[in-house]
């Protein structure tokens, strides 16, 4: 069912079942987010996309709401850039500068809304995390939970079972990928991918021995979960296109070299 | 004549008419016009990293252009842990919304043809989309000088 909302003074349609979020980018409206990702459910806990939400109905009264929770509704009127919204906007951000002054993503974002220095007492030894939690979050999603925030208040950080190297962990690198900050860090040399204090084992193309892209326990954990032969994740991009386009090749060239049907090879 | 084909389809901007591309191998002389046409449509300042059209060179003067077969039991759909490679049951194209990935790189590796493509400089999954939202016919067609890459309509 769709029905119409307005954005920023301007008359918009919405579908049932959407978030402000996801109406306002669908009309190219901007909003800035930090944990939000289109694979797992929304989550709400970075606060950057504070909107202003009122309805003709409510008299006057406005509510901040957080866009990537608040469902769209008919006749709602959303304000996403007034005042009130860019000093809430430019409060979250200076805390998160407080917590993160290392971090480009923060530090881009907060000088957009006027923050350069932060005002509170910025933390002693930084890193790049601000617990948003995304990372624990597509764990859940796509791999094995592996992941999970530990400890509480003031020690509260997303860690591994006991700190040590996560025994679920398939080394699949999407938490690292979808950090917004960076914090997350991996390398790659000679095969082997190392995340999470623990080693992987890349898997090698059968024909030309190069590494893939993935790991040999994300091959198995995927070929068990999403129910496909374990031999569809031996061999690399370009093997396979090789091996295709000769296959293709030879069907191509039948009637051009005027050649009868030769056996082709699979 | 023997063809290998590659059924699309086609948004709003394109009318009601699907889109299939045809490779004709056999006609290929390896003028990498189409990688640079895909090039230059998708990417940014035409990069042929960017290109999602490979051609492969199988033996002397023997090229093959490889595109995205969107196949009808895709692996990529079936392999992605997110969902974010869906088939459009409409359009019966295969597309993968970038939104939604998480770059596990499972598909590249999945495609029994090797058509799924990483862009490292963008980082970011890409295959052939058939020119989908560009409004005209598929690009590398339009600018293969020997018709070995055609479209048809119906």
């Amino acid at each position: 069912m769709a029905f119409h909302m307005t954005i920023n003074g301007r008359r918009v349609d919405a579908n049932a079942g959407e978030t402000v979020l996801a109406t306002a980018r669908r009309h190219g409206i901007p909003i800035p987010t930090l944990c939000h990702h289109e694979a797992v459910e929304p989550f709400g806990s970075c606060r950057l996309c504070m909107v202003e939400v009122t309805k003709a109905a409510w008299k006057g009264w406005k509510g901040l709401m957080t866009a990537c929770l608040y469902p769209s509704a008919p006749d709602l009127i959303i304000e996403t850039d007034s005042p009130r919204v860019r000093q809430v906007r430019k409060t979250v951000l200076d805390l998160l500068l407080a917590r993160c002054p290392d971090a480009d993503v923060i530090r881009k974002l907060a000088s957009e809304y006027g923050v350069e220095q932060t005002s509170f007492v910025p933390r002693e030894h930084p890193d790049k995390c601000i617990l948003c939690g995304l990372c624990v979050r597509v764990c859940e999603t796509a791999a094995t939970a592996a992941i999970s925030t530990v400890q509480r208040g003031h020690h509260r950080e997303v860690g591994t079972p006991w700190g040590g190297p996560p025994p679920d962990c398939i080394g699949c690198l999407a938490c690292a990928h979808v950090c917004p900050t960076g914090h997350i860090q991996y390398s790659e040399a000679g095969g082997v991918r190392k995340i999470w204090e623990r080693e992987f084992k890349l898997v090698r193309c059968k024909e030309t021995g190069k590494t893939l892209p993935i790991t040999e326990e994300q091959a198995a954990f995927l070929a068990k979960r999403q129910g496909m032969d374990p031999s569809y994740f031996t061999m690399s991009e370009e093997a396979q296109r090789t091996r295709t386009a000769t296959t293709l090749g030879k069907i191509a060239r039948w009637d051009k070299l005027g050649l009868v049907q030769e056996e082709v090879k699979s | 004549m023997t063809a290998v084909a590659t059924p699309g389809t086609s948004t709003s901007t394109r009318g009601k008419w699907k889109v299939r591309l045809i490779v004709q191998p056999q006609y290929c002389i390896g003028c990498r016009a189409c990688e640079m046409a895909c090039a230059f449509t998708h990417g940014t300042g035409g990069q042929p990293g960017a290109s999602r059209c490979v051609t492969v060179t199988t033996g002397k003067d023997q090229y093959v252009p490889m595109f995205c077969l969107q196949c009808d039991h895709a692996a990529c759909v079936q392999v992605c842990p997110v969902g974010a490679i869906t088939r459009d049951e409409t359009t019966q194209q295969v597309h993968v919304n970038n939104d939604k990935c998480v770059l596990c790189m499972a598909c590249t590796v999945a495609c029994p043809f090797g058509n799924m493509h990483y862009d490292p400089l963008r980082a970011l999954i890409h295959k052939c989309d058939l020119c989908t939202g560009y409004g005209e016919d598929p690009r590398c067609a339009m600018f293969c000088p020997t018709k070995c890459l055609t479209v048809e309509r119906w």
